[in-house]
């Protein structure tokens, strides 16, 4: 019965957010967590959000810094444990935290025997997510906070994502801590957005000054919020930040805007160019149409997923380098299946090329239905390294994400090695030879059969290392490789057969012109218009934009 | 040269016997009059084959449970399956010749919008049945289809209410995504049609489209993160792509650290299958909605999970044994209610069967008895808005309290 009448004080308490946190200062910690538990176990978006933030409050309000890290731990176990199911609760009010095998009291965080109850996870609603997240950050950050110093940069990072649902008692108390310039920065700016709210005409304006520190879309839109509601007689001077603020936030964003479309033009170019640079060999330089080209592709990811799953289960510290360990074993197998394909089907071909296109489109259709045997169709799993993950947000919107990087570096990397085998070495220099003139090659002793199995397996090898680097971004199952056969083509034809700058020109022109336009007009709108400029060039350059001089 | 030759017939031959998709091959043979044939139309090679193709597998499921059990009047059931590979035109054509040349009685097909607008004047033209086991845009009604899914009334406009309600986030700005084609397009008309018809601003949404089969999300995501910053309250992402541009959004979106308490994603063509290969602990708490989510707890759901596990075993087929979703349950559905149409008719021809319609309900997995009316083809099923959880999976949300009754016109539309 009491329990009830408890319930409902506390229901209307909920809702008037200061009152009830004023009132839970009043109870003993103890009280305050079973307060706490019987409130998130309510389920109700209202009530979890409300009770979070009396978390938040309670657990820095005392002086006494050994309790607060003490309570902060606790409120990091259980925050964790309901995010991540482990905290449950039962119909009749009863509840565990599950940790490693064991089942404890939450409240007491001692080991108990549980019934035969049905427990549930309270249910997490949208609305409740992003006070969950912050107030769990702000108790890690000050958990883990060691003395003086800097902060954990990924929890900062999330706290910037939401500056709208921190608790200020924590971060007040987290600002009172010896902090680097840096974190203090990033704290301060991460409270001004709550300090815009304030009443006091020099906490907004020094907020605002802290908001135009590190400008972007939102502190924009934050701002321009606030000066709406700045009265122009009363205050001219507080107008005068917010619109200088305004201004320069603007130019920065625009910055951010540009930055980023050439980032993005630059990631999509570099997977184009991947994805052609061994097509470019083979169909430029060696005037072979391989459809099966995609296909090789998609078996470069296979084999990179073959080499994940045994480093897992041989030496799993190695794990996080897979994709480094993968690079010879993808360019050897890949380019060992591209000779025997040159060796059992293409060689017979050279003169027909209207042939080679169906046999290695045949080809292309047995290799995934290969893998579509051996592995299944769903997408597979990839481990993704921690040093792949997210980005670095570097100036107004405009974010860096690793893996897109690491994609345009490797795409660089692959360029110089092509570039270093085609122009100096014996065998590039056959090559070369070859195209030129076959026969002419063929008389001053150049072994061609040779020149074609080895440049066959090269283009193949490349094809691997396209699909290594692009397991990271796209889905890899069996029929990923014909996303990118039309598109390899495209970037080769347009940038003249046999010309490695020519398909790294046009890369960067059809994912400058994509990127550019989609925004705009559209994606279905920026494919029409690659199209259209490929169609325009082949018109009047037949040979594409580079081509090399050759005595026809 | 005899090397040669022979090779070029052998790679012709394999090149040609792949190359044309239409090929049908017949699970069990030439048939005999004691067996009755049913045609298959599910893709399983091109964009689509990730999901689409393991429906023909559930039908041929669904067939070997009837057999067992005697068959259909006193027929054995045979299946015909085809390879549209995600190509518009040849669903019609493999229709065609489904029922012409192997005199199917009922076809089980299509998963996009535009394969089964393909299909359906074949269909209408032979007098046949089509079986659709997809939810979709509505906006149509034929009298040779049996809609196994629930049209847009009954299933996104509830996931958009709860996702604008305070328990759902409060929801006021929409960036909807799609890929070209029927489905998204009508579907977003009808939201935005809601939209109006609430009052909210045009400047709340934007709708943008995607190829088919487009993968390169990285600028959407971007102009995605700049309509989330701009003032006017929480926005949401209506996600309509379909097919292999499901996970390679998803990809991007944890690719950029967005997670569900920044912008959250109503995923309408989201399934536990889409989400295999993703690690989804930074995609907890995004939404679907469905008739059928592979945590639903009833007797039939745990019988048809097991049931499916040991015939992707038993047959060696490609897929995930344990990955239960939507489509597969409708279409299981959809052949158990056709057999029942047949029985109570007493006959396989299709306009007594279609007579029979009219009363047939069905033990749904989804753990809701589901029905056909008199007043048109559309099955009514529950609804269910889920929440992706760590496991790959959805955890339910909310779901309704019976079967509504499915409304095929939007008066939004």
């Amino acid at each position: 019965m009491t329990k009830i009448i408890l319930g409902i004080f506390w229901l209307t308490f909920a809702a008037t957010g200061v009152a009830a946190s004023d009132h839970s200062q009043k109870m003993s910690w103890i009280e305050f967590k079973n307060h706490f538990i019987t409130e998130i176990c309510s389920s109700k978006p209202k009530r979890m959000k409300a009770v979070l933030q009396e978390l938040g409050s309670f657990t820095v309000a005392n002086q006494d810094s050994k309790i607060i890290k003490k309570r902060t731990q606790w409120a990091t176990d259980l925050i964790s444990g309901i995010q991540t199911k482990n905290f449950r609760c039962s119909k009749g009010g009863k509840t565990y935290l599950k940790r490693g095998d064991k089942f404890l009291n939450p409240a007491l965080m001692v080991e108990i025997k549980l019934g035969d109850e049905k427990y549930k996870a309270p249910f997490l609603h949208l609305p409740v997510r992003p006070t969950l997240e912050t107030i769990l950050a702000t108790s890690k950050l000050i958990n883990s906070f060691e003395g003086p110093g800097s902060l954990d940069l990924d929890q900062l990072a999330l706290l910037e994502k939401k500056p709208d649902f921190i608790n200020t008692d924590q971060m007040a108390y987290l600002l009172t801590s010896q902090l680097s310039d840096s974190s203090r920065e990033r704290l301060v700016f991460v409270r001004a957005f709550k300090m815009l709210k304030s009443e006091n005409v020099d906490e907004v304006s020094e907020a605002l000054r802290n908001l135009s520190n590190i400008p972007s879309r939102k502190t924009l839109t934050a701002i321009v919020k606030v000066r709406k509601n700045i009265d122009p007689v009363k205050n001219p001077e507080l107008m005068k930040i917010a619109d200088d603020a305004i201004a320069e936030i603007n130019l920065s964003i625009q910055i951010g805007k540009a930055m980023s479309i050439v980032y993005s033009g630059l990631s999509y170019s570099s997977i184009l160019f991947l994805a052609s640079i061994g097509l470019a060999i083979v169909f430029g330089l060696m005037g072979v149409i391989n459809l099966a080209q995609g296909e090789l592709i998609m078996i470069g990811a296979y084999v990179t997923f073959v080499i994940q799953e045994c480093l897992a289960a041989i030496f799993p510290s190695m794990l996080p380098l897979y994709l480094l360990i993968s690079i010879p074993f993808v360019f050897l197998v890949t380019g060992g299946m591209g000779a025997l394909i040159e060796y059992s089907v293409i060689r017979h071909l050279y003169t027909r090329p209207l042939m080679t296109l169906l046999a290695t489109w045949g080809v292309s259709i047995f290799l995934i239905n290969m893998i579509r045997v051996s592995f299944g169709t769903q997408n597979l799993e990839f481990y993704v390294p921690d040093y792949l993950v997210g980005g670095l947000s570097v100036f107004g919107d405009f974010l860096i994400t690793w893996n897109r990087l690491a994609t345009i570096i490797f795409a660089i990397v692959i360029l110089i090695f092509t570039l270093l085998l085609v122009k100096k070495t014996r065998f590039g220099m056959n090559v070369r030879a070859v195209t030129e003139n076959r026969a002419m090659a063929g008389a001053i002793g150049v072994n061609t059969r040779k020149v074609d199995l080895l440049s066959f397996a090269v283009g193949s090898g490349l094809a691997g290392l396209a699909g290594l680097a692009l397991s990271t971004i796209y889905n890899v199952n069996p029929t990923m490789g014909t996303n990118f056969i039309v598109d390899a083509f495209m970037v080769v034809v347009l940038g003249g057969v046999g010309s490695i700058w020519g398909t790294v020109f046009a890369a960067l022109l059809v994912g400058m012109i994509n990127v550019a336009v989609e925004p705009l007009y559209g994606a279905v709108a920026a494919k029409v218009l690659v199209m259209v400029l490929i169609i325009a060039v082949i018109q009047v350059r037949p040979e594409g934009i580079f081509t090399m001089k050759v005595r026809k | 040269m005899m090397n040669r030759r022979k090779f070029i017939k052998v790679a012709g031959a394999i090149t040609g016997a792949a190359a044309a998709p239409a090929i049908i091959s017949s699970a069990f043979g030439a048939g005999h009059s004691k067996t009755q044939k049913i045609g298959c139309l599910f893709s399983s090679s091109g964009a689509m084959a990730n999901v689409e193709g393991r429906l023909n597998s559930v039908v041929d499921m669904a067939v070997a449970e009837l057999n067992a059990a005697g068959g259909v009047l006193g027929k054995t059931i045979e299946t015909v399956i085809t390879d549209p590979a995600s190509d518009w035109p040849l669903y019609a054509q493999n229709g065609r010749q489904l029922l012409l040349q192997e005199k199917c009685k009922a076809l089980f097909g299509c998963w996009t919008s535009v394969s089964r607008k393909s299909v359906l004047p074949v269909v209408e033209q032979n007098d046949a049945l089509l079986y659709y086991p997809l939810h979709f845009e509505g906006e149509e009604n034929s009298d040779s289809v049996v809609y196994m899914n629930s049209p847009p009334a009954s299933s996104v406009l509830p996931a958009l209410e709860y996702m604008m309600s305070e328990d759902g986030g409060s929801a006021s700005r929409f960036y909807m995504v799609g890929s070209d084609y029927v489905w998204p397009r009508t579907i977003n008309k009808i939201n935005k049609g809601y939209f109006s018809s609430l009052g909210i601003s045009e400047e709340s949404y934007k709708e943008t489209y995607v190829p088919f089969g487009f993968s390169n999300f990285q600028t959407i995501i971007n102009d995605i993160r700049d309509f989330a910053d701009q003032p006017g309250g929480p926005p949401i992402i209506i996600l309509t792509v379909v097919g292999s541009s499901i996970p390679a959004f998803f990809k991007e979106i944890i690719n950029q650290g967005i997670l569900a308490s920044d912008i959250p994603i109503l995923g309408l063509d989201v399934l536990e299958a889409d989400l295999e290969g993703l690690d989804t602990t930074s995609l907890v708490g995004h939404l679907n909605c469905w008739a059928y989510l592979q945590n639903v707890e009833s007797e039939a759901n745990t019988q048809i999970k097991s049931n499916w596990a040991s015939f992707v075993k038993s047959n060696g087929l490609p897929y995930k044994p344990d990955v239960m979703i939507d489509p597969m349950v409708s279409a299981y559905d959809g052949v158990h209610m056709w057999a029942k149409a047949v029985e109570k008719a007493g006959t396989f021809e299709v306009p007594a069967v279609k007579e029979a319609f009219d009363g047939i309900t069905f033990n749904c997995p989804s753990g809701y008895e589901i029905s056909l009316g008199s007043e048109n083809n559309y099955v009514a099923r529950g609804v269910f808005i889920g929440s992706v959880n760590e496991n790959q999976a959805f955890d339910i949300l909310w779901q309704s309290d019976d079967t509504p009754k499915p409304v095929p016109f939007s008066p939004y539309a």
